[in-house]
């Protein structure tokens, strides 16, 4: 782990603002010792997932204007939320500059953007494949197998929760609950949700899903 | 006019997925390829509550209700030929006894409109007597008034605290100052409940007059939908909804010509259970992380911005505007001495039909199970526990099944009544797994804010884990009793207060199980993957060849008249035998 490691620290441009080394020996000092608890223990831990700058795929200034965006939602504190939902609906993640686009706009510190991201479960700090498969473990689906389905999901395509095939064509998310309980165990592939599943029936789901160059829309 | 006919097509989350979009379409391309499309209204509704795939109503003038069940495209033309053509019904496709008896023995007054009318369309809403209970409120009552008629109708929060609902409102409308907000918490996260996403998907518009209500009776103007992410229909649903009530008048400045004014905002949630805490739901329209901080001051004194805040829950405001309508005798008239009115609970587990039950307070849980819910789901697996009140509440065994549904009788089992989900489990289900699960999510779900909930979480979690590994310890099951009720005590917010409760009641109840796990190493439902041996007990098996059929791997080879063999080289334990298995031979 990079964690706590000086050196390392200073590979990264710490949230946007190129700290002087001092600074990051304190920021060290203070995690050893307890000192922002938290807080600090997030903004280091969530540098490790970030991806080091210059491998960031960019934004895409064509899709969506995030200025615009911002100017339209506003810039108050209550706004945050709502910019990134509609900033990861456009990018499928938040990717980093954003962060640091949005911070400065709205005048708070990127770690409290962060703060936000790794919070809450919906964000995502990487790009996600070009299927998102949702497995439900709420209760229902757990007492009705939907462990045994996540698990056998993420042996096959060797992928964790959260995690991104090689090929880059599915990611694996474990979510608790769609509310469709009545048809558990569900599993949820893009928007589409196939209810009823089996180990077999997701076998096939993945197998078509594989095939299909374009996404199958209307299957099921 | 000619009345027409009607054809209803639940289009809920749950039958949009099995198809139900496609067969509204059908339907209409086939009318219009008979140019008979002008007899004919085809209208999109919300779930009515019991999942049979695509459920289609046929509603000719003289009101009789033909219900067809799992109706596939391919169907259509069939059902046109011959039912609305001919007039004679398919008779294959339409519902049978069962589900007739779901339905019997309910009360609904909350799912009264869904699976009836067009969420989309406010016209249907206020053809259903929409919008008169705010008619009433606002000409006829003054805030006072409402206040005193919600206070006398006994209706409490349905969220699971079960507080009651007139007196907060009387509370956020003492409370001083002269901004005060109103919310609808719609975080409805606890797995396993879908309650108010069904409500919202198929009668928003009686949550909208519930909250302009409430608005009117603590003297707000604003007012803030906080709903899941997880639910892009119902948000959907309640835009336009939104959308055609201010359009209508019924949202905005001076409504009905009165002084009041009321404005609706949709916060969408980002995904965190503990959102669901009234406190921890301000902090995220704030636009921070979701922790809960101490209470008091209770929200309704100082909530959102520091100002006196109502949160309602979904169901409770969907009570609302009947109350007012029809008065708080009537709504009292239901219930038992402390819990007034209905309860809706989202039915799901080993039972036959799963779905939306809405029973008077005071029904027992055995009335629900085995009337509406008709009972186990599987031959061969008999009855094991109730799971009530999600990952706050807790397992009842059979013995708990004549307990009547009320806010203090739950409670006294050590479970809660929660916001309304009710998993029913089979003697194919191992308690101390369930433990296990409620609290891997709820040990994820915890904000970290107290220590009581983000440690000693983790340490239950852990013990759970060790025993359903094989690992457990005579020990174990006294540290988790002291552990837990020490969190109980000491947790800051209702997610940790609650979080030890499957815990504690699977110990009470099903106390033989742990000692089954932690003495003689065994899981009983066969559940606990490091405790199986996936080998075939040969005095149960009936060389049926079912397990060798669904494994994936193909790791069992069996033939006709043999006994089936697990080669362990291959297997990948993923448990598909254990569950295909009906006579519980795989062990």
């Amino acid at each position: 782990m990079i964690r706590n490691n000086q050196s390392a620290l200073r590979n990264f441009s710490f949230f946007a603002i190129r700290l002087p080394p001092f600074a990051i020996s304190l920021l060290v000092f203070a995690q050893k010792c307890g000192i922002g608890g938290e807080r600090l223990d997030f903004a280091f831990g969530y540098m490790v997932e970030l991806e080091p700058r210059g491998e960031d795929q960019g934004v895409d200034e064509s899709r969506i204007d995030v200025m615009e965006l911002i100017e339209k939602h506003g810039r108050k504190r209550s706004d945050l939320i709502p910019i990134l939902q509609e900033i990861q609906g456009a990018f499928g993640y938040i990717p980093r500059d954003v962060v640091e686009l949005i911070a400065k706009e709205l005048g708070i510190f990127p770690v409290e953007v962060y703060e936000i991201l790794t919070f809450y479960a919906q964000f995502r700090l990487r790009p996600r494949g070009k299927f998102t498969i949702k497995v439900c473990l709420g209760t229902a689906c757990h007492v009705m197998g939907g462990h045994d389905i996540f698990d056998y999901v993420s042996n096959k395509l060797e992928v964790q929760a959260g995690g991104t095939t090689k090929d880059g064509l599915f990611t694996l998310e474990r979510v608790a609950c769609l509310g469709c309980c009545g048809m558990a165990p569900v599993v949820v592939i893009n928007d589409r949700v196939y209810g009823r599943q089996t180990i077999q029936s997701v076998d096939e789901l993945l197998r078509r899903y594989s095939e299909a160059s374009e996404g199958i829309g209307d299957g099921g | 006019m000619e009345v027409k006919t009607r054809i209803l097509i639940c289009q809920g989350t749950s039958g949009i997925s099995a198809g139900a979009d496609h067969v509204a379409e059908a339907f209409r391309k086939e009318l219009e390829i008979r140019g008979i499309s002008d007899r004919y209204e085809v209208v999109r509704t919300g779930d009515r509550g019991l999942f049979r795939d695509v459920l289609v109503d046929l509603i000719p003038p003289d009101g009789h209700r033909w219900t067809y069940e799992r109706v596939q495209v391919g169907d259509v033309p069939e059902i046109v030929e011959q039912h609305l053509v001919k007039g004679e019904p398919v008779r294959r496709l339409l519902v049978k006894e069962d589900y007739h008896r779901f339905f019997e023995g309910q009360l609904r007054w909350v799912l009264r409109n869904c699976g009836e009318i067009d969420p989309e369309n406010i016209e249907e809403y206020i053809s259903a007597g929409g919008y008169s209970a705010l008619r009433k409120a606002l000409l006829e009552m003054s805030p006072e008034e409402v206040i005193d008629e919600v206070m006398r109708s006994g209706l409490r929060g349905r969220g699971g605290a079960g507080f009651p609902t007139g007196l907060k409102w009387k509370l956020g409308r003492e409370a001083p100052g002269d901004t005060r907000y109103v919310i609808c918490n719609a975080d409805e996260g606890d797995p396993g409940a879908f309650m108010d996403r069904s409500v919202l998907e198929g009668d928003p518009h009686s949550v909208i007059e519930g909250m302009l209500i409430a608005g009117y009776a603590v003297g707000a103007s604003e007012g803030f939908i906080y709903c899941r992410a997880e639910y892009p229909l119902a948000i959907k649903r309640l835009r336009i909804a939104l959308e055609q009530a201010k359009r209508r008048g019924f949202i905005g400045e001076r409504i009905l010509g009165t002084d009041f004014s009321f404005g609706i905002t949709i916060k969408e949630g980002a995904g965190a259970f503990v959102c669901g805490e009234e406190t921890a739901l301000i902090a995220s329209i704030e636009g921070f992380r979701g922790s809960p901080r101490p209470r008091p001051p209770f929200p309704a004194q100082k909530g959102l911005w520091g100002k006196p805040t109502v949160i309602n829950n979904v169901e409770t405001l969907a009570n609302v505007p009947q109350i007012i309508l029809k008065g708080a005798d009537w709504f009292s008239s239901v219930g038992t001495g402390t819990s007034k009115g209905t309860k809706v609970f989202a039915l799901a587990g080993k039972v036959k039909n799963t779905g939306l039950v809405e029973v008077p307070m005071g029904a027992t849980l055995r009335d629900l199970i085995f009337g509406p819910g008709g009972g186990m789901a599987r031959r061969g697996y008999g009855f094991k526990a109730v799971q009530i009140g999600g990952p706050s509440g807790g397992c009842l065994p059979e013995a708990l099944l004549d307990t009547p549904i009320d806010y203090e009788s739950i409670t006294q089992t050590g479970a809660i009544m929660g916001s309304g989900g009710l998993i029913v489990l089979d003697e194919s289900s191992c308690m101390v797994d369930m433990a296990r699960f409620f609290l891997s999510f709820t040990m994820a779900e915890s904000c970290g804010k107290c220590v009581p909930c983000r440690v000693g979480l983790a340490r239950i979690f852990e013990v759970l884990d060790r025993i359903t590994k094989g690992e457990g310890e005579e020990k174990d099951i006294e540290f988790l009793e002291t552990m837990g009720n020490t969190i109980k005590e000491t947790a800051l917010c209702g997610l940790g207060k609650t979080a030890p409760n499957p815990v504690l009641t699977t110990i009470r109840y099903f106390r033989n199980e742990y000692e089954a796990h932690i003495r003689e190493k065994v899981c009983p439902a066969g559940v606990c993957v490091p405790l199986l041996r996936f080998e075939v007990d040969e005095e149960r098996c009936t060389k049926c060849g079912r397990c060798a059929r669904v494994c994936p791997v193909k790791a069992i080879s069996w033939q006709r008249g043999s006994y089936p063999v697990i080669d362990k080289g291959i297997c990948i334990k993923c448990r598909a035998c254990i569950v295909e298995c009906p006579e519980h031979a795989i062990k």
